[in-house]
């Protein structure tokens, strides 16, 4: 078969399934949802490591460091989420303002 | 003769650090002095990169900036004495990251604000892809620098072995290997039940990896291999136990996996996305389709052993265009200026 062939072949393909789970999609207008939900920092714990050839301890080591500061960061992350927080909101009340209709 | 080379980030198995060490050496080989910088350096690269901090050129230096992504402080750069040459590797679109990793996706959104200001600041823009060069105004093209391709070398033999559909690349959401996954499982149900698909690649995060592991034991239950830091050899005999390279990515700027797989007689099957149908050309199966087209292309692509034969016999010509001897030669065009 010719790559040409091969290409049209293909074209007419269809096996009629909708495979469901995980599926990656481009962000390119982000929605007051979205943001709201980048608002709140949360840090993913399973993201702290050392990519250094003997990094295992040393990831271990951070992720303690950081069991024991949980309290101090867990005010900075609640004080930069608020912020984030009201300042989405007032962004959205903005919105609505601009998209209701004239008032009399 | 000194030449100064500046990266935004350094990685072992990072292409453009890979093509800066080749350069390093070639230039090295000319006799040419210099050092190569980076502003994020992986530990694992040890002094092979030095921080931007030591970099100190002057008048009379060439250097020799490769783009890829906002860096801080990589702007002073352009206050440097020298000529200064923009390698454009391109930036990828931040669309791609803002819900998996915002530090990157800042990097991203910056970056390509401001590759325009480097470009509009640097004494030659040239991109390794043309894709890549018309985005910042160019038409000049340095096609990635890289020793190992060598069309002199004989095509090796057919694999073996059950039928093996491999992406190499790192496993980030624009490279789309959750449609990699989708593909290999409708191939399986649909075509091949014994095909499997090899993943090599670094991941985002540990995070991102999970989302895809628990994809493929949902859909394609053992069928599914995820490798990383392979070196040199082994990451050869993966290519030489493919039937089939397939590249789904919705952004490349050049895709060096793609003259890997050109290299060791793979098949080619992607859509044509960004550099993607300028690096395969007429080498490769290109078809913006959906996932059934694309699966049914891989199973055509394993099953013909005429359509196998054209496209292992085009890829390895393909080659012509990106021999180290062709590209060292451009390289060393450019820097004579």
């Amino acid at each position: 078969m010719k790559p040409e062939e091969a290409l049209e072949r293909a074209r007419h393909a269809s096996f009629g399934e909708d495979l469901s789970g995980f599926a990656v999609e481009a962000t390119n207008d982000v929605t007051i949802d979205k943001l709201m939900e980048w608002a709140i920092i949360e840090t993913d714990p399973a993201l702290v490591r050392s990519t250094r050839f003997y990094g295992a301890p040393i990831t271990w080591y951070k992720r303690a460091l950081r069991r024991a500061l949980r309290q101090e960061l867990g005010q900075a992350y609640a004080q930069q989420s608020r912020f984030n927080l009201m300042v989405v909101r007032r962004l959205e009340e903005l919105e609505s303002l601009r998209e209701a209709p004239p008032g009399p | 003769m000194r030449l100064h080379q500046v990266l935004s980030g350094a990685g072992p198995f990072d292409a453009i650090t890979r093509e800066a060490l080749a350069i390093r050496e070639l230039a090295s080989a000319w006799g040419w002095d210099g050092a190569d910088h980076a502003v994020h350096i992986d530990p694992r690269m040890g002094r092979r990169m030095r921080g931007l901090d030591e970099l100190s050129s002057a008048p009379g230096d060439t250097l020799l900036i490769h783009y890829s992504a906002h860096a801080p402080k990589m702007k002073r750069v352009l206050d440097e004495p020298g000529r200064k040459i923009l390698l454009s590797h391109n930036v990828t679109p931040a669309k791609w990251f803002w819900d998996h990793e915002a530090g990157i996706a800042l990097q991203c959104a910056l970056g390509r604000r401001e590759m325009h200001e480097f470009a509009a600041r640097c004494d030659v823009v040239v991109g390794d892809s043309l894709f890549n060069a018309a985005e910042l105004g160019s038409d000049r093209v340095l096609p990635l620098v890289l020793p190992w391709i060598d069309p002199a070398v004989a095509l090796p033999p057919e694999p073996d072995g059950p039928p093996t559909v491999l992406f190499v690349g790192r496993l980030v959401p624009h490279k789309r290997q959750d449609e990699l996954i989708r593909a290999i499982a409708l191939l399986r149900r649909h075509r091949r039940p014994d095909a499997r698909l090899v993943l090599v690649g670094e991941p985002l995060h540990e995070s991102y990896l999970d989302a895809l592991v628990a994809l493929a034991d949902e859909l394609a239950p053992g069928a599914v291999t995820f490798e990383r830091g392979l070196d040199d050899e082994a990451l050869a005999a993966r290519y030489r136990s493919a039937h089939v390279f397939l590249c789904l990515s919705e952004h490349e700027g050049f895709c060096v996996p793609l003259l890997e797989a050109f290299q060791h007689g793979v098949p080619v099957v992607a859509r044509p996305r960004g550099a993607v149908t300028e690096t395969v050309g007429e080498a490769g199966l290109l078809l913006d389709g959906p996932l059934d087209a694309m699966a049914e292309l891989v199973h055509l692509a394993i099953d013909d052993a005429e359509l196998r034969g054209i496209l292992r016999e085009r890829g390895h010509a393909r080659l012509d265009r990106y021999a180290y001897p062709r590209t060292s030669a451009l390289l060393r065009e450019l820097l004579d200026g």
